[in-house]
Formats: C-alpha cells, structure tokens, sequence
C-alpha cells in the first residue's frame, strides 16, 4: 500500500484549463480498482450462471468450508435487490475502468463528475459493509471474489473523494482525516482481518 | 499562489518535512495495528472455546470391548451418573456401586457417562464442589483412565460438607497429577475451564438431587435397600450376558485403588 501525505491533485499552476487534474498514481489506482473489481465481478456472474445450468457444479473459489462461494452466492443476500449483485459491479466496475483510462490520459473531468462518482462509491461502500456483515455473521462463509470487491471498494472511495473534495480539505478534521486517509484504510483491513479470523477461529485453528 | 522560484525552494524544505511524517504515520499506523492483531490472537488464544453455563458434556469412561448397538457405534447400555463431589450420598453411591460400575466398565457390559454437577457451592467451601467438578472434566479431557482414579480419589478424601479445610486448585491438580493427569490439567483447573458449565449443569440436565443415576436415560432409583446386584441385573437385562460379568461381583473397596 502506498502512503501518500501530499496532496492528490496536482497544484493548479500555469493550467487554466477547466476541470480537475489527477496525479498519475491516484489515476492508476482508479484504474487498477476498476479491472480487478470488474474481473471479479465478471467472474462472479459467470459462476452464478453455471450453477443456474447445473445445480450440481462446484465453483472454482469453493476451497474449504469456510472459503466458499458456492454456499453464498445462493444465499437470498446474493440478490439484495432481486437480481445478483455481481451485475451492479459489472456496471459500476466498468464506469469505474473508463474514468481511469480518463484519468491516466490527462483528460480533466468536471469536479461534479467526481463528486457523482465519489457518491457512487460511498453508496458501493455501505453496500459492502452489509454484505460483510451478512457473509461474516448470518452466512458464516466466505467467497473470494467477493472480497477482492470489498478489498478493491474502500481504498476506491478514499481516492476518489480526495480527488473530488481536494479544494475543502485544507483545514480542521476534514485536513486530519485525508492526511491519515491510508492509516485509516490501513486500520480497516486490520479490523476486518482480525474479525474473519475471530469468525472462523474453530476452523482457522484446526489448520495450525 | 506561490512564484516558481520560491516555490522549488519550498518543495526542498517540505520533502524533509513530508518524509518525517510520512515516516510518523508509518509508524504510529505499525503500532497501532501490531497492538490490535497482538490484543485479538491473545484473547482468542486464551479464550479458545470456554464451555458456558448451559452446556452439557460427560465424561465417558468405556472399555475397548464395550457391547455396542447392531450397527452403530453407540454403547448398547450407558449409565449416566450425575453427582457432585461435596455430597455425602454421592460419596455413600460410590463406595457401594463404584466397584460394581467399575467392573461393569471392564467388561465391556456398560459405558459410564460422567456428569460431574456442582450443587453445593458456598463460600465457606470456597465453592468447592464447582472446582471438584470443573476438575473432573480438566482431567477426562486429559485421559480417561486417570479420570477413574481421580474421581475415586476424591471421594476417598471428600472433605465433610461442614467440614473446617477444603483442597484449593493446588491441591487438586496435584491429586490429578497422583491419578496420572498432567498435560492442559494444571492449566485447565487454574483458568476454571469447566466451572461455568458445571455450576450451570444440575439445571441443564434437570438432576434434582444427587446422585441421580440413569440407564440409557431412564432413571434408576437408589435406595438404601438397592444392591449393586440390583444395577447388574438391570443391565444384564439389557446387553444380556456378558462374558466376564459376574452375578456377584468383588466385595466393595473402601479404598479404591489408586486413592493416595
């Protein structure tokens, strides 16, 4: 993980062109987000079609029984909104892959582009952690493309709402926040970690 | 807005600045997250699966030889003993039926289900009957033939119910390691593993009274008028003959072995 103190937005200097300019780093973060997350998702949606067609198939991520996505993605929770939700991902995924492309080619999207997408992730965001919860605690399995999404969704949203809030975060708590952005993200990945081994202990500890 | 010249003289003296930081967050981040998977994987460790009250587990003592059901792998004839190692009936029980039971074990008739109840705590005792019994459990965990020689050593020993000393955890687990208990038993008897469950256990199993002894989870009545014959006829009754399974069975120890 790369920690970055400095700002995410270049110093608008002798560029009066309108619109944002984006670091190179924060435009391949974007980017590398949007593939892994898309792949992810592709794969997921594959899968579930391949259980539709036969019943009996084993996906290619059911590893043991807590590593198992077969066992969750025919959970009710696989279709929050009556239809899987890997298609969400493949649709927000791919808007998320052009505006990286976007980016890393220097064009500057309006501020409200990002804001939009800022307020897209945040909505991904709290999708996630329901799904983390429901896949932790009333599920009790895990499946591993599911967290790549979950892994790939949190420092997303950091990115993107830096470069889209750049112009309000230069005093108070807002300032504190962006500048321990990646210790908080950091901090995240620990407490989720920590919470799928407390899970999973019973299982984990017969591995040992 | 800054000029161009000032500002690369500015960038020199922030790129120290920034480094430090950066260097700060790194490590305040480190830390804080070595702290927190440190904290966790210690709780997690020590905690690993404390039986609550509510919970209800045997010890089972059975031989190699024991007469299972056609087919499966369960003891044709169990008999369950709910007692508590404070009560004097429980400790009259054993010297009556423990060698009787004992033999039965043997010869592969009965399979012995162990339910080590803690009615009698107070803290005059220093709740030793919760501390017996969670005891028990410590040391079937470890081995069954030590449990055999532990229980009956503490009935041989049994402080009187008001009786002026009663053994501490020390004590215990040093009968335990006389019975042939080292191993987790130290360990298990100083963290209290079992004393949740077993002051929980007389209400999950709904015993009323000790000793309570059940055959196949009927209840067995004892009386002072029953004799061990009684026990033996009742599972012969049963499992039907079993080689090895006298009618009369050796007059009872007062000192079972193994008792120190």
């Amino acid at each position: 993980m790369t920690v970055t103190a400095d700002s995410a937005a270049e110093p608008a200097t002798a560029d009066d062109r309108p619109g944002v300019a984006v670091r190179t780093a924060s435009a391949v973060w974007v980017l590398i987000a949007g593939v892994l997350g898309l792949a992810a998702a592709l794969t997921l949606t594959v899968e579930k079609i391949e259980i539709l067609i036969n019943p009996d198939y084993v996906p290619s991520c059911s590893i043991n029984p807590v590593l198992s996505c077969g066992s969750v993605m025919v959970t009710p929770q696989a279709s929050a909104f009556g239809f899987p939700n890997p298609i969400i991902g493949i649709v927000s995924f791919t808007v998320v892959v052009v505006t990286g492309v976007l980016a890393i080619a220097k064009v500057r999207l309006p501020r409200w582009y990002w804001s939009g997408l800022a307020v897209g992730t945040l909505l991904g965001v709290a999708f996630i952690h329901w799904l983390i919860f429901q896949s932790l605690y009333r599920i009790g399995a895990l499946c591993p493309y599911c967290m790549v999404v979950w892994a790939v969704t949190v420092p997303l949203l950091v990115v993107v709402s830096s470069i889209a809030l750049q112009p309000r975060l230069e005093s108070g708590v807002a300032r504190f926040v962006y500048q321990w952005r990646w210790s908080l993200v950091t901090l995240w990945f620990t407490a989720l970690i920590l919470m799928i081994l407390v899970r999973f202990w019973n299982y984990w500890s017969t591995l040992i | 807005m800054a000029t161009k010249p000032k500002k690369t003289a500015r960038y020199d003296l922030n790129a120290a600045d920034r480094r430090r930081n950066l260097m700060i967050q790194i490590g305040l981040t480190a830390i804080v997250v070595l702290l927190g998977v440190g904290l966790v994987l210690y709780i997690v460790t020590s905690n690993d699966k404390k039986p609550t009250s509510g919970e209800v587990k045997s010890i089972r003592v059975a031989s190699s030889k024991v007469v299972n059901k056609e087919g499966t792998t369960e003891p044709k004839a169990v008999v369950s003993v709910y007692e508590d190692f404070l009560c004097p009936h429980c400790r009259d029980f054993e010297q009556k039926f423990g060698p009787t039971i004992n033999q039965l074990v043997d010869s592969g008739a009965i399979a012995a289900d162990y339910y080590m109840v803690a009615i009698l705590d107070s803290p005059s005792t220093k709740n030793y009957s919760s501390r017996a019994a969670g005891a028990g459990y410590c040391v079937g965990d470890e081995s069954t033939e030590a449990f055999s020689r532990f229980h009956a050593a503490l009935y041989a020993q049994q402080p009187g119910e008001t009786g002026a000393s009663f053994p501490d955890d020390a004590r215990l687990i040093e009968v335990a390691r006389q019975a042939g208990a080292g191993g987790k038993v130290p360990d298990c008897v100083n963290k209290s593993r079992y004393v949740p469950m077993v002051q929980g256990l007389a209400q999950a199993t709904k015993i009323s009274s000790t000793p309570t002894i059940k055959i196949n989870g009927e209840d067995f009545a004892v009386t002072e008028e029953t004799k061990p014959e009684d026990l033996v006829a009742k599972v012969k009754s049963i499992v039907g003959d079993v080689p090895g399974l006298m009618t009369a069975p050796a007059a009872p120890n007062p000192t079972p072995p193994g008792a120190p």
